[in-house]
């Protein structure tokens, strides 16, 4: 009688491994998207386009400053930089670009930045510059609106004084959504 | 002297073996042609002589005949036929081992009859598993069935096997496969829910299972990311607070609550720890993004995964 041989039963369980482990390997990932900037981004990007400035103020480009957060900027820069903003066009700068800018509409300043803030609000004072933030008492140091992060949603408050003052006027829209 | 000892005994019940089989043997000249030539890989002319054994009187009772004529069956299959679903020498070489299986004598081939049947059933599984990632509508009938004949062949090869291992691994599949369908057309809601509800089944067999919860946390954050790409400058801002919050409720009470689940089963597990920070990031949790991120480092410096992914 003739032994038959079998395959080796491991080496079909290595094919199935092998299997296994391409399937393994397309699995389900977790996407980099930074939600939280995508949100303020669109925030940045509302206020914006919800505001009204000043006549002399409406001329050339529409400046958007981001400082301490580089995907709020890079975000800015890939979805919303050439966007109309009346009739003017969104430019987004950084920090650096600032000093070179005669004119800031927006000045996002992030928390990573706290400590910078008091430096922005006196170089920015008596202009239509918008400061906007997102810590908590910021509107106290001098920011005009405030980003609030209430059950993980990004909400916002605003001085509306401190707007008025500088001559900034925000839309029916902001000041419906804003929390009191 | 007890090993020489040991060894003289364990040859000589090899010989007897030997001689028993072929004094078996002896009477089943086309059987034992049909496994020559097999054993030369002259399968047709093996398969010719088998189909003679087995409608030989005076082989035809005898197990051994059975198994060789399913062997042969099987070699080619393996030869000619692996992978297809549809295989007639997969089935021949079934029934016939199967066969060999209620033979008087199965006993004395009982362990390579059961081999063979294992490759076999082995084979099953991996079509089911193939096939469930071809799958283009709702019918999971294909792998269903293949699955089945797995199971049906392996309670045979290797009685009282657990198959839970298994029933995961095809619902795991069938749940990537539904996954990688939504990523192709995220509108398409029905290949979502059918991913989701795969890994739903694999936690009611099994609620340890620290993938299922992470990939079910994942379909559910990727949903949520969905609807944030979706702002843009065109959204008005009642559209985009709706938007928003509709999107993070699905993060904080739905994937947070799975990726935690995952996260107690498998705290040193490096997607599972990426998964929950961003998470917490995408919920603004500072304080707890900034624990895991240590959590990363740590699991970096102590090698227990590569920086490069968790970066």
């Amino acid at each position: 009688m003739f032994s038959l041989r079998h395959m080796p039963i491991f080496r079909f369980v290595l094919f199935v491994w092998a299997l296994l482990f391409a399937m393994s390997s397309s699995a389900q990932s977790i996407p980099d998207d930074n939600t939280m900037a995508m949100i303020r981004a669109n925030y940045l990007y509302q206020f914006a386009s919800n505001s009204n400035w000043p006549s002399e103020w409406k001329k050339g480009t529409f400046n958007t400053a981001i400082v301490g957060n580089p995907e709020v900027f890079e975000i800015m820069v890939s979805k919303y930089a050439g966007k109309p903003i009346g009739s003017q066009a969104l430019n987004v700068i950084g920090a650096t670009e600032m000093t070179v800018t005669p004119q800031v509409h927006v000045l996002f300043v992030d928390r990573s930045k706290k400590a910078e803030l008091a430096k922005y609000v006196k170089e920015f004072k008596g202009k239509s510059t918008l400061i906007v933030t997102n810590w908590e008492g910021a509107l106290a140091q001098g920011a005009h609106i405030n980003f609030l992060s209430i059950d993980g949603s990004i909400r916002f408050e605003l001085n509306k004084t401190a707007m008025t003052e500088a001559v900034i006027t925000p839309g029916i829209k902001i000041l419906q959504w804003a929390i009191e | 002297m007890g090993n020489r000892i040991n060894w003289q005994t364990y040859i000589g019940v090899v010989l007897l073996w030997f001689i028993q089989l072929g004094m078996a043997a002896q009477g089943m000249p086309l059987t034992n042609e049909a496994a020559k030539l097999c054993q030369q890989k002259s399968y047709a002319a093996a398969l010719k002589k088998a189909d003679e054994a087995i409608h030989s009187d005076a082989e035809s009772r005898d197990a051994y005949t059975w198994y060789v004529h399913g062997f042969v069956h099987k070699e080619i299959y393996k030869e000619e036929e692996l992978g297809n679903r549809q295989s007639t020498h997969r089935m021949q070489a079934e029934e016939s081992l199967l066969r060999a299986m209620m033979a008087e004598n199965a006993a004395r081939h009982e362990e390579m009859i059961k081999l063979a049947l294992k490759y076999l059933a082995s084979t099953y599984y991996n079509d089911a598993l193939q096939s469930s990632q071809v799958i283009s509508g709702e019918g999971e009938s294909t792998p269903r069935k293949l699955f089945a004949d797995f199971e049906r062949l392996m309670n045979v090869a290797v009685p009282g096997t657990d198959f839970l291992s298994y029933q995961k691994e095809l619902e795991k599949s069938l749940g990537q496969h539904y996954f990688a369908m939504w990523q192709r057309d995220t509108e398409i809601a029905k290949w979502r829910e059918l991913a989701s509800k795969r890994y739903e089944s694999i936690i009611a067999m099994d609620n340890t299972d620290s993938d299922a919860y992470y990939n079910l946390a994942v379909i559910d954050y990727n949903r949520a990311v969905f609807m944030y790409r979706k702002l843009g400058p065109d959204t008005d801002m009642f559209d985009a607070i709706t938007l928003q919050e509709e999107a993070s409720a699905l993060i904080r009470t739905r994937a947070l609550v799975n990726m935690e689940k995952a996260y107690a089963l498998a705290p040193e597990k490096g997607e599972v720890v990426r998964g929950i920070m961003m998470m917490h990031r995408a919920l603004d949790h500072e304080k707890d993004v900034a624990y895991f991120k240590a959590e990363i480092e740590r699991l970096i410096s102590e090698g227990k995964i590569k920086a490069d992914q968790h970066k």
